[in-house]
């Protein structure tokens, strides 16, 4: 994403003026393979970001260079206006990280991890912690190797939570939680942001998920990575209401370029027949497509995304969207 | 930090106690009969490689060499492979839960809490060196201690150098070695293996090659006394 502006990603302003994590050229190779390149994002603070991605996107690769975990290869990255390499003593006591494997020290029971928190996080939040504990219904005595995979996820959610970070990031961390427990999680963490903004505090949370229905119910920001490069970022608005699919009899290229004048198309699909144009803003009908033989839809949430996500595995399409 | 540094290394530092105090144990009951030895022994300006080799005797008296018992001998051998052996062992142990951070990523708990990078290393790697100087430095305060100048030739030219400050420095070596090699391979079994087998042909190898070739052996003859008078010799 290139030349990306602060207001472009804050849209309407709603998610507050700073920014809480600002990428600019960033990239991270891991032997030749790079995992993460020409990054160019910023999540404004107050905001409960999604990270959406397939597989190997670079989701985590994002996660951990903001989490001070790894360090650039290319660009650079500031978390909270700090260098999370360099300045990781200011940064970490602002943090919160849960990685995707949720790692635990497995021989410490539930209280001793609750202990951990107390004793590395000088503003930990044991109240907060014992109460999510009793909540999630862990036995305090239980040693962590034996929970379960979701109740490991819980406790480095709680793990997370205790230290009252102003930044939570997430590495999908409710994949291993049921429904039940995953809408449960959800509601912590739009607590989290809402408690922070009662004590005059702002919250950011940056979750990466597949689950497009979690993330339209909880998020109000989105990033889209995919092939290392993140393909679109803005407001979750901007993506749920601003886009419209035109389906119709298969247009030439010199159609869809005079379309492409009048609206932003994401993406123009052709079978035989027929061709598909996702596009986004005002409805453009008319010529020249116009004629009872198109027809506009409305276009769910979940396959914008995947219209998106598509257009990673299209390297001439791959340039990021700014959605407002 | 250093609540869970400790927390970590809990069973890895019971063992070593345990391990210590197996250890001293033997030495603090034989203490009485070593110092005996020596002495009976020492006055008389006999050497205990003066008496016949399988025929382990020490002289008493006006009678000539008498029996030594030999569980003192299977104590100071069993002594000297333990001492061989301690720096790498003790190395191993209190490098496990480092290396098993490492393996399985968990040092990410510690490093995404209010802590960074350089502190969760600094203590973990004071704990090992303060407990291994501990251990190793303790040893060769009991070796001291205990009365073992009429054994000392069991040493050996391999442990000839096992009542010194060596065995603190070889320690220092084992510990780099296990943590390089966990480090750099990222499998703590073959990591551990590997460690344990490198040190010894690295130890065996200074020993046996490198050493002779910087300190030439030294070479001294003594009168053989005393023993004749023994029965049947």
């Amino acid at each position: 994403m290139t030349d990306m502006k602060r207001d472009d990603v804050t849209g309407n302003g709603s998610a507050g003026d700073e920014v809480a994590l600002h990428a600019a050229e960033l990239g991270k190779r891991y032997g030749r393979r790079w995992a993460l390149s020409g990054c160019d994002l910023a999540i404004p603070a107050g905001s409960v970001t999604a990270l959406v991605g397939p597989n190997g996107a670079g989701k985590s690769t994002l996660l951990n260079l903001a989490a001070g975990l790894a360090r650039p290869t290319a660009g650079s990255i500031r978390v909270l206006g700090l260098d999370p390499d360099r300045e990781a003593a200011a940064l970490l006591p602002r943090l919160g990280f849960v990685a995707q494997d949720h790692p635990l020290y497995g021989q410490l029971s539930v209280a001793e991890t609750l202990t951990l928190g107390r004793k590395l996080n000088p503003g930990w939040d044991g109240a907060l912690a014992e109460g999510r504990i009793r909540q999630i219904g862990l036995d305090p005595e239980q040693k962590v190797r034996k929970l379960s995979g979701g109740q490991q996820a819980q406790l480095a959610l709680v793990l997370a939570l205790g230290k009252r970070p102003d930044l939570l990031l997430l590495d999908e961390p409710l994949a291993a939680l049921d429904p039940v427990a995953r809408r449960e999680a959800m509601g912590v963490l739009m607590d989290t942001v809402a408690d922070a903004a009662e004590t005059g505090r702002v919250a950011t949370v940056v979750l990466s998920s597949h689950n497009v229905g979690d993330i339209e119910r909880v998020c109000d920001h989105l990033v889209i990575v995919n092939g290392g490069r993140v393909i679109a970022a803005g407001p979750l608005d901007g993506f749920r209401d601003g886009h419209r699919r035109l389906v119709g009899p298969r247009a030439t290229e010199r159609e869809i370029a005079a379309l492409g004048e009048r609206a932003e198309i994401v993406r123009a699909t052709h079978t035989d027949r027929q061709t598909t144009v996702l596009l986004r803003g005002p409805s453009p009908l008319g010529a020249p497509l116009a004629g009872d033989q198109w027809a506009e839809q409305p276009v769910p949430f979940e396959d914008v995304v995947i219209e998106y996500l598509s257009l990673g595995r299209d390297p001439v399409a791959s340039d990021c969207r700014e959605v407002a | 930090m250093w609540w869970l540094t400790l927390r970590l290394q809990r069973a890895e530092l019971i063992l070593l106690i345990a391990l210590a105090i197996g250890i001293t144990i033997p030495f603090v009951l034989t203490a009485d009969q070593a110092r005996l030895v020596q002495e009976q022994y020492a006055p008389r300006g006999f050497t205990e490689a003066t008496c016949p080799g399988d025929w382990v005797t020490f002289p008493n008296g006006d009678s000539g060499c008498q029996w030594v018992p030999d569980h003192l001998y299977q104590v100071v051998d069993a002594w000297k492979m333990g001492l061989l052996g301690l720096p790498i062992a003790v190395a191993i142990l209190l490098a496990i839960p480092v290396v098993m951070q490492l393996q399985l990523r968990t040092y990410r708990v510690a490093w995404t809490q209010s802590l960074t990078r350089g502190r969760w290393i600094v203590t973990h790697l004071a704990l090992i060196l303060v407990v291994g100087l501990a251990v190793t430095g303790g040893m060769i305060l009991l070796m001291r201690w205990w009365p073992q100048d009429s054994f000392q030739y069991r040493w050996g030219p391999e442990g000839i150098d096992l009542p010194g400050i060596v065995n603190v420095g070889w320690f220092v070596f084992a510990v780099g070695l296990v943590l390089v090699l966990a480090t750099v391979l990222r499998r703590p079994l073959i990591a551990l293996v590997l460690a344990a087998v490198g040190f010894s042909v690295i130890r065996t190898g200074w020993t046996e090659i490198i050493r002779p070739r910087l300190i030439p052996p030294r070479e001294e003859t003594t009168a053989a006394t005393g023993f004749l008078d023994q029965p049947g010799a």
